[in-house]
C-alpha cells in the first residue's frame, strides 16, 4: 500500500466519524467538491478579460473597482473579499503569488494549480521573478518592469494580460477561449491563435 | 511566527515545475479534505480563516511538505477538531494509519491557539500599540496615504502574522489604501485590535535580485513613518 492510499483510508474514516457526529453530511461534501470541480474555474476570469479587451468602459470599471464587477457578475464568495486587477502593458508585467500560504482569487480562477502552491514558486518569485518567469517559459525584455503582488492580506489579485495581435476579428467568446489561467496569474502571455 | 510556511525568499529551492497537475484535486481524498474543512468551519471547528491558517503554520516543520497542500489541510483539520473538542484524542487515535504531518496540540486551551503563542502574541501586539514609532491617529483615521514613505517593522511575531519575514525591516512606499480590515494577527488569537488600516506597499527595488518590484499588503501596525 502506498502512502497516498494510507491517507485516503484515514480521510475516509475521518469523514465517516464526522458524518456520524453530525458535523458534516455526505451531500454537503459532494456538492462542495462538485462546485469547485465543475463550476468555479478560470473561465470566469477569462470572460472578464475578454470583455475588458473589447469594451473600454468595462475595462475601466474592472481596473478601478473589480470587486463591484464580480459582484454584479455574481462571482462573489469563494475567498474573494476584494479583487484588484493589474493590467499588463508593453512596459509592465504583473505576476501574483502568496508566499505565506497559497491565497488565490478562487471566485475568478477556481482553485490554484499545483505549481502555484509549490515551495519553489512561493520562495523564489519574490526574489528573482525574471529568472522564475524565464524558467517557466516566459522571457520578458530587459526593459519590461516586473511587478510581483504577494497576497499577504485578503485582497486578491488578477492579471489582465495584453490582447494578442491578430485577434481583431474574434468575438468575446472566442477571445475568452484564448485566455489561459496561467496568463491571469502572470506566468504566461496570451498568444496569437 | 517564523516557520517553514513563510517561504518568500527562502534559499535553495529549484525550478518551478509548471507541468504539475492542473486539476483542483489530484486525488479524490484531497477534494474530501477540502470540503470537510469548509463544513467543519460551519460546525464550529474554527472561528475564522486566520485560525485555520495558523493551524497550518503549527504543523511540525519537518512534515510541512510531506503530503502537499491538502495534506496540510488535513493536519490542520485534525488539530482544530481536537482543540475545539468536537473530536477526542481517542477518536483520532482510532482512525486508520498514522496522523500525517505530525501536527499535535501542545498546551492548548481553545481552538487555534496554544497558551504560549496566545500570551506571546498578546504581549507583542501590546508593545507595538504602545510604541512611539507608530502612534495611531485619533478617531481611527489612516496614518498614511498614497506615496507616503514607510518602513516595515523588523521584529517577528510569536503567533499568526501576515507580514512575511522577507518583507520585514524594508523601506517601502504606500501605493494603495484599503481602509479598515479585520486584523488577522489579532483575530487568530481572539485578541485586540480587531481592525487595522490596510495598505498595499511597494518594497524598495533592492528587495529582488533581478530588478523586479515587489508589492504586498501590510497592516498599519507593522508600518513606521519614514518620510
Amino acid at each position: 500500500m502506498n502512502e497516498s492510499t494510507d491517507i485516503a483510508h484515514r480521510v475516509a474514516a475521518l469523514e465517516a466519524l464526522l458524518t456520524q457526529k453530525g458535523l458534516v453530511t455526505e451531500d454537503q461534501l459532494d456538492s462542495m467538491v462538485a462546485r469547485y470541480e465543475q463550476q468555479v474555474g478560470p473561465l470566469n476570469g477569462a470572460k472578464l478579460v475578454a470583455k475588458a479587451w473589447v469594451d473600454p468602459s468595462f475595462k475601466e470599471s474592472l481596473l478601478s473597482d473589480a470587486t463591484a464587477v464580480i459582484k454584479a457578475w455574481d462571482l462573489q464568495g469563494g475567498q474573494v473579499d476584494k479583487l484588484v486587477v493589474k493590467e499588463n502593458t508593453p512596459s509592465v508585467h504583473n505576476v501574483v503569488v502568496c508566499t505565506l500560504c497559497s491565497c488565490y482569487p478562487w471566485a475568478v480562477l477556481g482553485l490554484p494549480p499545483k505549481w502555484y502552491k509549490s515551495p519553489e514558486y512561493r520562495a523564489r518569485v519574490v526574489v528573482e521573478p525574471r529568472t522564475v518567469l524565464s524558467e517557466m517559459g516566459l522571457d520578458l525584455k530587459d526593459d519590461v518592469e516586473i511587478r510581483v503582488w504577494d497576497s499577504s492580506a485578503e485582497i486578491r489579485y488578477l492579471v489582465l494580460p495584453e490582447r494578442p495581435e491578430g485577434t481583431t476579428h474574434l468575438d468575446e467568446t472566442a477571445l475568452a477561449d484564448l485566455v489561459s489561467r496561467d496568463a491571469m496569474i502572470g506566468v504566461a502571455q496570451v498568444d496569437t491563435p | 511566527m517564523d516557520g517553514i510556511h513563510d517561504l518568500g525568499g527562502k534559499p535553495a529551492f529549484g525550478p518551478v515545475d509548471r507541468s504539475l497537475t492542473t486539476h483542483p484535486f489530484e486525488r479524490p481524498w484531497e477534494g474530501r479534505v477540502f470540503a470537510m474543512i469548509n463544513a467543519a468551519g460551519r460546525s464550529g471547528a474554527y472561528q475564522n480563516t486566520d485560525q485555520f491558517r495558523h493551524a497550518i503554520e503549527r504543523i511540525r516543520p519537518a512534515h510541512y511538505f510531506d503530503h502537499g497542500y491538502f495534506g496540510r489541510w488535513l493536519a490542520a483539520l485534525e488539530l482544530m477538531l481536537l482543540e475545539s473538542s468536537l473530536v477526542s484524542e481517542e477518536e483520532l487515535n482510532a482512525l486508520p494509519e498514522r496522523p500525517i504531518n505530525g501536527a499535535t496540540p501542545t498546551g492548548t486551551h481553545t481552538a487555534g491557539m496554544t497558551k504560549a503563542d496566545h500570551d506571546g502574541q498578546a504581549s507583542s501586539l501590546k508593545d507595538l500599540l504602545a510604541s512611539e514609532r507608530n502612534p495611531p491617529l485619533p478617531h481611527g483615521d489612516a496614518r498614511f496615504s498614497e506615496n507616503h514613505k514607510v518602513r516595515t517593522i523588523s521584529q517577528s511575531m510569536p503567533g499568526h502574522t501576515r507580514l512575511p519575514a522577507f518583507a520585514r525591516g524594508r523601506d517601502a512606499v504606500i501605493t494603495d489604501c484599503h481602509g479598515l480590515w479585520p486584523f488577522p494577527d489579532a483575530r487568530a488569537h481572539g485578541l485586540a485590535p480587531k481592525e487595522q488600516h490596510l495598505y498595499t506597499v511597494r518594497l524598495d527595488r533592492r528587495s529582488t535580485l533581478d530588478q523586479g518590484v515587489v508589492h504586498l499588503d501590510v497592516f498599519e501596525l507593522y508600518l513606521e513613518d519614514a518620510s
